[in-house]
């Protein structure tokens, strides 16, 4: 028990700031050099813990396995669900971690863990990965925050960084800036008038109120002025997309909102995540699953191969994961429950190899065979591929220095 | 100076002394230190600030009319603590802080949330001594229905893991006392060990709710078999159930009955929920943050907290009367002007409260009548999808509809993960953009529809409908510069409604209306 999730201390760390003055790192030589090669993150979240046996790690014909096939993808001997059809094709492009695990079986806590690699801490509030990510890397996209989140709240905000770097959620992909565009029936000039009593308005408030929340909440309200009139919300705008790239992505709210990704990253967006919801199956999970792949299918292909051709999946990094993965066992309403022993990611580009698997599960998918990788390893991979020091700490506003990452290790076979 | 500012003290103790032991305390304090404390804030200051810190929400416009033909702010008070919406709040409120400061969208399968909301209502109601209050949140069990403070404990247990969560709840909530470092290893700046936080979570070991066959997440059992000792996990070391005095339960005893003992019994017990009330009102509590007090806190003000405390336990730890004492006290009443210099913690004006997450959903029921538009859209929602399923069921509930009501609201500060705590208020990009142009709130905001449409209908001149969109928002009337910008506006429209809508947007978005001043 040397590492806390809740600090950013372990207790062997307290023995060498206490001997040595600061915590040293000691990675292995070959993690510590630096690709610097991806600069930007794609996230394909899958909320609600998608199955592993019924996606990424078949198990045909055995007691677990369910009714799906499994079938051969583009990499000789690498074998995925058979409603993965497409992303089957593009195999090539990424590989699969099958032994990612945790301990946390619970939605809202797990999502937290596996978007900021810690667990929930009520006197501490961890930074979105993204936003960890943008505030790094700095953001070129005028008036964009540099993490956005498309589909469902990720509920993970900037944490102990400036609220700059909150992620900025697209709820609707159809009517991406609903709540960007002026309502029905306001005018640029009426916007202008309105404009104008509050600044007024808010003027008389601020002098007789010194208090630094006046200003944020003044500030809030700039930022979102800023990203009404940002040049790039065009990024926001598939139609002028053309006919044959659409159809890559295939027609779902998916698909597209995966293409939205890519438009925002080539706007220098730096971290885009993009949600696929309902894969909380304990019941019928089969046909539910089959519906949601049949949507993730075209958008994940899609997006891996239009990167590809673009040459922008060297310095796009891919991340395909969710909260937790569901029991091998079938409960008695045809479903999968919550499961952490071992679950799927799978990554693409940044820098990484393609069409490696990482890990092994025993035959019936209840344990890990070989080589477990923990959710700090993931990360570590992420912040390596991307230059970001996961040594690094930054004070938080409780006065408490926390290091970007505690503990975890690169992939180091997704690294060479 | 200081002999004439103690000269001047001498002469005022002399002359009276006030009963409200706050006054007495900052009266001396603020004389020696020579602080002037603001004016008194004026009456719609005072009537907006005490409606939103007790009933959640703003005054409506009649209760404004009313308290400005006989503004007895002490009448008043008793008006406040007493009314429904008291009750409501203080359930809401109390509800963020039991449940850590998160709705979760699965929380009504967890627990009986009817059940629970409904016992802290009449918690508040009755004023429960808050000793009895956490009693029974920390050693109630069995049906949840039956027993609904039993599901304080059901809520944070996890089949799958030892109970940590509800150990570090119990410390923090009720003690003020950290204990979540020390789960993994001894704490590093304060005395307690990882084995003082097992022996915490060790009187829960055996607590377990009984399973769930249905979705039906109301009828949950808390079941009750105390185990005794239990391993610390990933570790060889064995812990029973202890205090962080180093008391453990009888052998024949439920372990539970005896930590809520020893929790109520603990010197910190008054202490954090005086912290917690006064920062709850004042803006600022003694000890920051308001659940961590540790043994380098120094307090703002030892002895105010000590008088405090044993005024709680003159009123047999019953809370209203202390939140009398605070609303009636003239730190409370204070004026919130404040410029650069001040050291807010001197209390000798009003601290700005952003408004918290529960008094903005009130808030935005009260201007946009968001809920009759929630309802809408719930019935809509039973039409496409039907009422035989737990969703559909569970909207039907008032007290789960309120949760989905508090799950919009968090989402619309979201993302944000658990509690924008006044100290680190950031403001919301999305809640900016949602109220300046989101088309369904917009929607709300018409000349002819909701709230600004009741108030056009029912004034006909301008400047009594400028009263009245000022009153509705903002809880008093325009100022001399205000009402002449918003009439030479409304003027120049030449009559155009619409115009009105522009105001009842400005005032719907002005810094002003996000802060309890």
């Amino acid at each position: 028990m040397t590492n806390c999730a809740h600090c950013s201390l372990g207790r062997r760390d307290f023995i060498k700031i206490a001997f040595s003055g600061a915590a040293a790192a000691s990675l292995p030589a070959w993690a510590a050099t630096k690709p610097e090669k991806a600069k930007a993150v794609i996230l394909l979240w899958m909320q609600g813990g998608p199955s592993q046996i019924d996606t990424f790690d078949p198990k045909p014909g055995t007691a677990t396995g369910g009714p799906f096939k499994a079938i051969e993808t583009n990499v000789a001997g690498t074998f995925i669900s058979e409603h993965l059809p497409r992303v089957a094709q593009v195999a090539d492009k990424f590989s699969i971690v099958r032994t990612l695990h945790s301990k946390d079986p619970n939605h809202d806590t797990a999502r937290y863990l596996l978007h900021t690699g810690y667990r929930t801490d009520p006197t501490l509030e961890h930074p979105h990965l993204g936003s960890l990510i943008a505030a790094e890397l700095g953001t070129t996209a005028e008036g964009l925050p540099g993490c956005i989140t498309i589909g469902k709240d990720s509920t993970v905000g900037s944490g102990y960084l400036p609220p700059e770097q909150a992620p900025l959620l697209v709820e609707k992909i159809e009517n991406p800036l609903e709540d960007l565009k002026l309502p029905a029936g306001v005018t640029r000039f009426r916007l202008e008038d309105r404009q104008n009593l509050l600044a007024a308005q808010n003027a008389a408030f601020a002098a007789n109120h010194a208090d630094g929340r006046v200003d944020a909440q003044q500030k809030a309200y700039e930022r979102a002025l800023a990203l009404m009139r940002s040049p790039h919300l065009k990024a926001f705008d598939l139609s002028g997309e053309p006919a044959e790239t659409r159809a890559l992505y295939g027609s779902g709210a998916f698909g597209k909102a995966c293409l939205m990704a890519r438009r925002l990253v080539e706007a220098g967006v730096r971290f885009v995540e993009v949600s696929l919801a309902d894969w909380d199956t304990h019941a019928d999970n089969f046909t539910r699953s089959k519906g949601l792949m049949e949507q993730l299918d075209p958008g994940m292909a899609g997006l891996l191969a239009d990167l590809d051709r673009r040459k922008m999946l060297g310095e796009t990094l891919v991340v395909w994961m969710g909260e937790f993965g569901r029991t091998p066992h079938v409960n008695g309403g045809k479903g999968r429950d919550h499961f952490t022993r071992n679950f799927c990611a799978a990554l693409a580009g940044g820098g990484l190899a393609g069409g490696r698997v990482i890990g092994r599960t025993n035959a019936l998918g209840t344990e890990p065979a070989e080589r477990p990788v923990s959710v700090q390893d993931l990360f570590a991979t992420i912040y390596r591929q991307l230059g970001v020091d996961p040594q690094k700490k930054y004070m938080t506003p409780v006065g408490r220095p926390i290091k970007i990452l505690d503990g975890g290790e690169p992939v180091k076979e997704l690294c060479s | 100076m200081r002999i004439a500012a103690l000269a001047a003290l001498l002469a005022a103790s002399a002359q009276d002394t006030p009963a409200n032991p706050i006054d007495r305390y900052f009266d001396r304090h603020w004389a020696e230190r020579q602080i002037a404390p603001a004016p008194r804030a004026d009456d719609y200051e005072f009537l907006r600030r005490a409606s939103l810190d007790v009933l959640g929400r703003l005054p409506k416009p009649d209760e404004i009319r009313a308290f400005e033909k006989s503004p007895d702010r002490d009448r008043k008070i008793d008006e406040l603590l007493g009314h429904a919406d008291a009750a409501e709040f203080f359930a809401d409120t109390w509800m963020r802080i039991l449940l850590n400061y998160h709705f979760e969208e699965t929380a009504p399968l967890k627990m009986n949330f009817p059940a629970f909301r409904g016992y802290l209502k009449e918690a508040y109601a009755k004023d429960l001594p808050y000793r009895d209050f956490a009693t029974q949140l920390l050693s109630d069990y069995g049906d949840n229905q039956k027993k609904p403070a039993s599901n304080f404990i059901l809520v944070a247990l996890d089949p799958m893991e030892p109970p940590h969560e509800i150990a570090a709840r119990t410390t923090r909530i009720f003690l003020g006392v950290q204990l979540q470092c020390a789960r993994c290893h001894d704490h590093p700046f304060e005395k307690y060990t990882q084995e003082d936080f097992w022996g915490i979570a060790a009187f829960f070991n055996g607590m377990k709710p009984k399973a769930r066959t249905t979705f039906d997440g109301f009828g949950v059992k808390l079941m009750a078999e105390p185990k005794g000792v239990m391993m610390i996990p990933d570790s060889k070391t064995e812990v029973r159930p202890t205090f962080l005095d180093g008391r453990k339960p009888e052998a024949d005893e439920v372990p539970l009955k005896a930590l809520a003992r020893y929790v109520v019994e603990d010197k910190q017990f008054p202490r954090a929920i005086v912290n917690r009330l006064w920062s709850h009102f004042m803006g600022r509590g003694f000890v920051e943050p308001v659940d961590k007090f540790t043994d380098r806190s120094r307090p703002t003000h030892p002895a105010l907290l000590d008088t405090l405390c044993a005024e709680l336990a003159a009123n047999g730890t019953r809370l209203k009367p202390l939140m009398r004492t605070i609303l009636s006290s003239k730190a409370y009443q204070a004026g919130c002007a404040s410029s650069k210099d001040d050291d807010a913690a001197a209390h000798a004006h009003m601290i700005l409260k952003p408004q918290t997450p529960v008094q903005l959903l009130n808030l935005l029921n009260w201007t946009l009548n968001l809920d009759v538009f929630l309802q809408q859209y719930y019935q809509q929602y039973l039409k496409a999808f039907g009422d035989d399923n737990f969703f559909a069921k569970s909207y039907g509930n008032p007290e789960v509809f309120r949760m989905y009501l508090h799950i919009f609201t968090q989402g619309l500060l979201a993302p944000s993960g658990t509690a924008p705590e006044a100290s680190k208020y950031t403001g919301s990009v999305r809640l900016a953009l949602k109220l300046m142009n989101s088309n369904d709130l917009q929607g709300l905001v018409k000349a002819d529809f909701g709230r600004l449409g009741d108030i056009l209908k029912r004034e006909k001149t301008p400047e009594g409908r400028l009263v009245e969109i000022f009153y509705t928002l903002v809880s008093r009337p325009p100022t001399a510069p205000e009402r002449e910008r918003y009439l030479e506006y409304v003027q120049k429209k030449k009559g155009d409604k619409k115009a009105y809508e522009d105001v009842y947007w400005v005032l719907l978005n002005s810094t002003e209306l996000f802060f309890n001043h």
